[in-house]
């Protein structure tokens, strides 16, 4: 509580004068001290106060310090100079800009080939049946009986029988009887 | 080319910090301006008007921002880091062997004026400042002669703020009762 007061009577005597005091604080004050000596305190503080006020840091000592800073490490770009390439640029190109040829527009023909879909056509075997006409045979005649011929005889039996519905004599060549000619080739059909 | 400079009048000390973070030049020399006198100034009186050593530590501190400005908590008031950093260095100094004693003014020599002169109340009272203890003296020059608050001071010097108002007050007392006696 002690501290707590002589802290606030320090701090009225930082700020006022003893006749600036409210009645409050000037009570507060000269219950803890006689006014002679809040008044020393005051004159003490404002002294402290104002003492070495005019001393100021020496100037070169800012240039030592300065020159401690890094530089940075980026390009410092001039905003000026920038801007002067820029506009010199952009004076180049209307100097050596291209001349422009009025061009004659013709008109090109231009040849397209659409996509061509070849149908292919699948071709499968077909059977094909086909028939012919061929004439029925006529009936054989009745065989005629011979007579029993011995076991020791071999009887000539005829191979070849004519048909005595043809009149082919006896010696016709087999160019002119196609169906003795396949009696003889029918052999060779099963091979 | 001022037209398209950037201009940190504006800029609070904290982001003044965070630029000289990214290397920008002017951000610093903007602090600079605003706290070199302030601390130069601190020093001078921490160390016994010595105005050769005052100007080492100012710039020791400088050099110690510039390289390491990570260190500060954009968080926290730069005001209070900075003194915390003057205050260690005056520590530092402190634990060097003395500098051989100036010559005592004699202000007995002549005869009392008839009314305290300012010049002379502030010389007996300089001399009174700096016979205090280093703690006290810590207390009293940020308090009074700096201009702190009694919280910052107990932040700057990592201690209570009772302890703090306990330094301040007895400071007071010794001074006075020093003064006292005198035309004060």
């Amino acid at each position: 509580m002690l501290s707590i007061m002589l802290d606030k009577i320090e701090q009225l005597a930082k700020e006022k004068a003893f006749e600036r005091l409210s009645n409050a604080e000037k009570a507060l004050v000269l219950s803890m001290m006689p006014r002679e000596e809040y008044d020393q305190i005051r004159r003490m503080l404002q002294t402290a106060e104002a003492m070495d006020a005019s001393v100021v840091a020496p100037e070169r000592l800012r240039a030592r310090v300065m020159a401690q800073f890094p530089k940075s490490e980026g390009i410092k770009v001039n905003l000026w100079l920038a801007l002067g390439i820029l506009a010199m640029g952009w004076g180049m190109m209307w100097v050596v800009r291209p001349v422009v040829m009025q061009e004659k527009q013709v008109p090109v023909i231009q040849q397209k080939t659409d996509t061509v879909w070849v149908e292919r056509i699948k071709w499968h075997e077909k059977v094909v049946y086909k028939t012919r006409l061929v004439p029925a045979p006529a009936p054989l005649p009745e065989p005629i009986a011979l007579q029993p011929v011995p076991s020791n005889i071999i009887p000539a039996a005829p191979l070849y029988l004519p048909d005595p519905t043809t009149q082919q004599a006896i010696g016709t060549s087999l160019g002119d009887t196609p169906e003795l000619m396949s009696f003889f080739t029918q052999g060779d059909q099963g091979k | 080319m001022p037209l398209f400079r950037r201009t940190y009048h504006s800029y609070t000390d904290e982001a003044l910090m965070q630029a000289i973070a990214q290397r920008h030049e002017r951000a610093f020399a903007e602090l600079y301006e605003r706290y070199s006198t302030r601390m130069y100034r601190f020093f001078f009186r921490m160390l016994q008007r010595d105005a050769a050593r005052a100007e080492d530590l100012t710039q020791e501190l400088f050099l110690k921002i510039i390289e390491k400005p990570h260190l500060f908590n954009p968080e926290k008031r730069f005001k209070t880091w900075v003194y915390t950093l003057a205050t260690n260095l005056c520590r530092n100094e402190f634990r060097r062997p003395p500098l051989p004693e100036p010559e005592p003014v004699d202000i007995w020599a002549n005869e009392l004026p008839d009314m305290p002169e300012p010049d002379w109340l502030e010389t007996r009272l300089r001399q009174q400042i700096t016979a205090l203890p280093d703690a006290q003296r810590q207390c009293f020059v940020l308090r009074y002669q700096e201009g702190l608050t009694v919280p910052e001071i107990a932040e700057i010097l990592d201690c209570p703020e009772g302890t703090v108002k306990s330094r301040l007050h007895h400071a007071i007392r010794q001074l006075r009762t020093q003064l006292a006696g005198t035309y004060f």
